[in-house]
């Protein structure tokens, strides 16, 4: 089993290449099988991810080397605990996917089914390729192969507005992968590696000189294009509304995090050990960047009536909480960093699965009714109760309000901004979930106490094969808050380890 | 004397209604309106479990229950002490009476199963935070509850209720961002959020500064739900617009959470001696003795009956609030017992405008002249809760007014006599005129605009023409309030009574 294990984390990658590629062929005996062949693929890869994690618990990190060449000179796979968001990718994908059976029917032309579940494994391949690796080079290259199966996703439907949202998604997406091939070749430069951990000790043995700094500055200009942070988030409103919504889910759910992976591993991983950092005090400015980035996606959702749009701009929001999380950190101090870290990190995990439910519960409205404006979706809580019901579970956890699993990070945030003595930081987040709350009362106001326009007929509760993905994520939303003892299991050693900690790091003991 | 027991009653207590919730889910739509005998059944479960805990609280025994670790060192920790004890049975006996006269007063409504699932959810959580052991589980239970109620207050689904709910739902939440950030700073400075008897923090170990501004924000936080001027906005708007037996609810309890919040924060987070060497209590009453005249005089103002209790609430809980921070033995036990006291009062008088609503139609107050003969027990109860409100002796308004006067005298501030005294007088003068309106004016034109073919509204209402008394399961409520009015203030010092709970609590707060 150990030995199996050992592999896993390879598997998982491969497998989910391999079914993309063959999801075509698979589809010419049959129509129907494309569904059936990317199911049993992710399923698969959730089992490889599962077998990974657990080895991870028990006997520390992988790290695998591929063909057997050694670290510095071949490509190195390192499943760390920074890795373990690969474990949500693999579950969210293979729910979504589930729940993709009946949606696409709505959206998407008969003939594209089997391109959409070829990009979505593709997507899931990208993401969780992106998160095992050790090496630069293959970071870059996975990093594409999302962004590109993520652009043909947004257009796959066809219609002119998507094609617009997608262009413009891939321009941003472009200059975000160029700053991010230009960092990786300043920093090859320097150091004449593309393994990060040699990376870094490579860096330390060089006086800090400009070249890696303007890399520094290129790989967060690049993965904040990525997460979508102030100010070059303009590209997500239109790309995460318009998609259709199980792929707004993966976009909102998922992609976005991979920006905040790759900031993890540049600035903990490659740039923390590598000298001195706060040469550019590249993590207080993130910090501001952050507290902006709340208050305006949160300003924005406010005005929106398109149910999509509002959670789109939220997205923004919420990545400015994680980014807050993970940047209130010292490098002459690290266990003050531990608490925000901790709560940039479990939000990671939470806000994926809100944002999934919330995607996916519009997406029911949506294939339902056809409507995806709040006033036409009017009433609709006593026709889809179920849907409504977990719709207005995710918004209060959205909202951060006890104990749902939003507020997690709520509480761990705030705690490292008070410990950092950086008050307008805790107060940012508090006014900007207030304006969160604010919009999702209006959602919740709109479904279940104002009166339609005109009466509803013929609408009736969403299909169980988009019914159970809703239902067990929005009870993902209530046990992750109550139990928050179990994520955070996870969270913290990865905090610890981020930050050059012992992985059983426990602050004040 | 005092001993801490762990237990499965408070753990019980909370999760009892919550069990009946699902009960009214599942079986709400067969039932129709008797499933309001479900919520009154869970209502009175959970006053039988807190009755079971009262024997032991008088001998000093404090239950609690370690429930699970939310996060890594922080617990859902139930603990039943005698303040909460307090604050608990209040709520329970006024859930028992509110239940039952739903069914009268909802017969007939639409959303029946939310209205009763939401009703019965939201004693759990009141419960919850009356027995919280530390701050988080305080918070989650005080959060859970303030969001549970929204539905209640917008039940009728108008736009009036709906700006109503807004307006709630923006004040509510500011407080709570108030309170959230206060716990956290209380975590980062104390490094621990169980409630302990004489608080957890310390002038010489966290200095002046940092203590004010955890104060403030805690009072700021807990003064919106306790309605303390200027934070009061949403009470005016949210409690008429309920149905009434939820606005008796609203009004006698939900605010009452509130002020409880601020005795939490004075005795067992900050701690009495504490409060005393910051010199933050003086001002503090100053707030609340200006929050006292100001809405007793604004009381006045109002023709709407439902509108003229909630103002009225507005300076009740202030009572509480100055008997809380004035910190002398007497003024807790007024401020505790008050708690009790005008659940009791203000949940009568507005499940008495509730059967006047129903029966016939009338919300404003110079419409109701000659009502008293219409619905003569509704009317009889109202007086007596009115009177109790003025604080005529020996009546339950009248213990707190007495202990809150002695403890002003204690505390040498004779400036919060004079309020207090004021302030009977200006209730005196908002409330007797609508028993005089009730009882000795004869039926105007106003009250029945029909034989001169008056305004549309009332003519339409098929219950003007003859106006009988309201069914026996919303008289019961009102007369057992009424008869609880007379009752907790006759008997006040007898033991088993509230006060007697209390004074175990001061004796170790106050230290």
């Amino acid at each position: 089993m150990l030995e199996f294990s050992q592999h896993c984390p390879v598997l998982m990658t491969i497998t989910l290449l391999v079914g993309a590629a063959l999801t075509p062929i698979v589809s010419r005996f049959r129509k129907k099988l494309s569904f059936l062949w990317a199911m049993f693929i992710s399923l698969l890869s959730f089992f490889f991810c599962s077998c990974a994690t657990w080895r991870l618990y028990s006997e520390g990190p992988i790290s695998y080397w591929l063909s057997g060449w050694e670290p510095p000179y071949g490509i190195e796979v390192r499943f760390d605990y920074v890795s373990t968001i690969t474990f949500l990718m693999t579950g969210l994908g293979v729910l979504i996917i589930f729940y993709s059976r009946k949606y696409i029917e709505h959206e998407i032309n008969e003939d594209k089914f089997s391109l959409y579940y070829t990009l979505v494994l593709l997507l899931l391949c990208g993401m969780v390729g992106f998160s095992v690796t050790g090496d630069m080079f293959n970071l870059y290259v996975f990093l594409e192969i999302l962004s590109l199966s993520g652009y043909a996703l947004i257009a796959i439907t066809e219609e002119k507005l998507n094609a617009m949202a997608s262009f413009k998604y891939l321009v941003m997406g472009a200059i975000s992968s160029l700053s991010i091939l230009a960092g990786i070749a300043l920093l090859y430069n320097v150091t004449g590696t593309l393994n990060m951990a040699d990376m870094a000790l490579r860096l330390q043995q060089f006086p800090p000189i400009l070249t890696s700094y303007v890399a520094l500055v290129l790989f967060v200009v690049g993965f904040s294009v990525k997460a979508a942070m102030f100010p070059v988030h303009i590209w997500l409103p239109d790309a995460h509304a318009l998609a259709p919504s199980p792929v707004s889910a993966l976009l909102s759910g998922l992609v976005i995090k991979v920006g905040i992976v790759g900031m993890i591993r540049i600035l903990y991983t490659v740039y923390r050990l590598g000298g001195n950092i706060n040469f550019i005090p590249v993590t207080n400015f993130m910090g501001w960047l952050a507290a902006i980035t709340i208050l305006i996606g949160a300003f924005f959702a406010f005005f929106q009536d398109d149910i999509k749009m509002i959670f789109a701009y939220s997205s923004i929001s919420n990545i400015g909480y994680i980014v807050m999380g993970i940047s209130l950190v010292s490098f002459t101090q690290p266990e003050k960093g531990y608490l925000g870290m901790v709560g940039g990190l479990i939000h990671i995990f939470n806000h994926a699965i809100i944002k999934s439910t919330l995607f996916l519960c519009a997406g029911a409205l949506i294939y339902k009714t056809g409507f995806r404006k709040l006033s036409d979706l009017r009433g609709m809580g006593k026709k889809m109760p179920i849907t409504c019901g977990a719709l207005t579970i995710a918004s209060i956890s959205i909202a951060g309000i006890p104990p749902t699993s939003g507020f997690i990070c709520k509480w761990y945030i705030i705690l490292g901004a008070i410990e950092f003595g950086k008050w307008y930081f805790a107060a940012a987040l508090l006014i900007g979930t207030l304006l969160v709350f604010a919009y999702y009362i209006k959602i919740v106001n709109a479904i279940f106490f104002r009166e339609p326009n005109e009466p509803i007929t013929k609408v009736d509760e969403a299909p169980m094969s988009m019914l159970i993905p809703i239902v067990l994520l929005a009870i993902g939303c209530l046990v992750l808050g109550v139990f928050a003892y179990l994520p955070l299991a996870v969270i913290r050693p990865a905090a610890a380890t981020i930050l050059g900690l012992p992985s059983t790091y426990i602050p004040g003991g | 004397m005092l001993e801490q027991v762990t237990s499965i009653l408070p753990f019980l207590a909370v999760f009892i209604p919550i069990f009946f919730v699902i009960l009214i889910f599942i079986f709400g739509e067969k039932l129709g309106i008797r499933m309001g005998w479900l919520a009154f059944a869970a209502s009175v479960s959970t006053l039988f479990i807190i009755l079971l805990m009262w024997p032991g609280s008088l001998e000093g025994t404090i239950f609690k229950t370690h429930l699970m670790m939310i996060v890594p060192g922080i617990w859902m920790f139930i603990r039943a002490d005698q303040l909460g004890l307090v604050l608990a049975l209040g709520a329970a006996i006024l859930w028992s009476m509110s239940t039952m006269h739903s069914i009268g007063y909802m017969k007939g409504e639409h959303a029946l199963r939310r209205y009763f699932s939401f009703v019965v959810l939201c004693l759990a959580w009141t419960v919850g935070v009356a027995t919280s052991g530390n701050l988080f589980t305080y918070l989650i239970f005080y959060e859970l509850f303030s969001i549970s109620t929204y539905p209640l207050i917008v039940h009728e689904e108008t736009p009036e209720a709906l700006a109503a709910g807004k307006k709630y739902m923006i004040y509510i939440l500011v407080g709570s961002s108030f309170i959230l950030f206060a716990i956290i700073y209380t975590y980062f400075l104390a490094g621990t959020l169980t409630l302990s008897k004489t608080g957890i923090l310390s002038l010489a170990e966290h200095g002046r500064v940092p203590l004010l501004i955890l104060f403030w924000s805690y009072m700021i936080g807990f003064g919106v739900k306790a309605a303390i001027m200027p934070l009061h906005g949403w009470v005016p708007d949210a409690h008429p617009i309920a149905p009434a037996p939820f606005s008796a609810i609203l009004s006698g309890v939900m605010v009452a959470v509130g002020t409880f919040g601020i005795m939490r924060v004075t005795f067992n987070v900050f701690g009495a001696s504490l409060v005393r060497e910051l010199g933050i209590s003086l001002p503090m009453a100053y707030i609340v003795a200006f929050t006292i005249i100001v809405s007793s005089l604004l009381a006045l103002d109002q023709d709407n009956l439902k509108r003229r209790l909630a103002y009225s609430t507005i300076g009740q809980m202030s009572y509480i609030v100055l008997g809380t921070v004035l910190l002398t033995t007497s003024s807790v036990w007024g401020a505790v017992v008050h708690i009790v006291n005008h659940a009791f009062m203000k949940g009568t008088l507005f499940m008495c405008a509730g059967n006047i609503i129903k029966q016939t139609g009338k919300k404003n107050i110079s419409q109701m002249r000659g009502i008293g003969s219409k619905l003569p027990l509704t009317m009889a109860a109202f007086t007596v809760a009115a009177l109790g409100m003025i604080g005529v002796p020996p009546l339950a308004g009248f213990i707190s007014k007495w202990y809150l006067c002695i403890g002003s005298l204690d505390a040498k501030e004779i400036v919060f006599v004079v309020v207090l005294l004021l302030s009977s007088l200006l209730g005196a003068a908002y409330f007797l005129p609508i028993i005089y309106t009730a009882f000795f004016q004869k039926p105007g034109e106003e009250t029945f605009p029909e034989r001169h073919g008056g305004h549309a509204e009332d003519a339409a209402n098929p219950k003007e023409k003859s106006t009988p008394e309201a069914p026996k399961v919303m008289i019961i409520p009102i007369l057992v309030g009424a008869a609880g009015v007379i009752i907790v203030g006759l008997f006040a010092e007898i033991r088993y009574f509230p006060l007697s709970v209390i004074k175990i609590a001061t004796s170790y707060f106050l230290k």
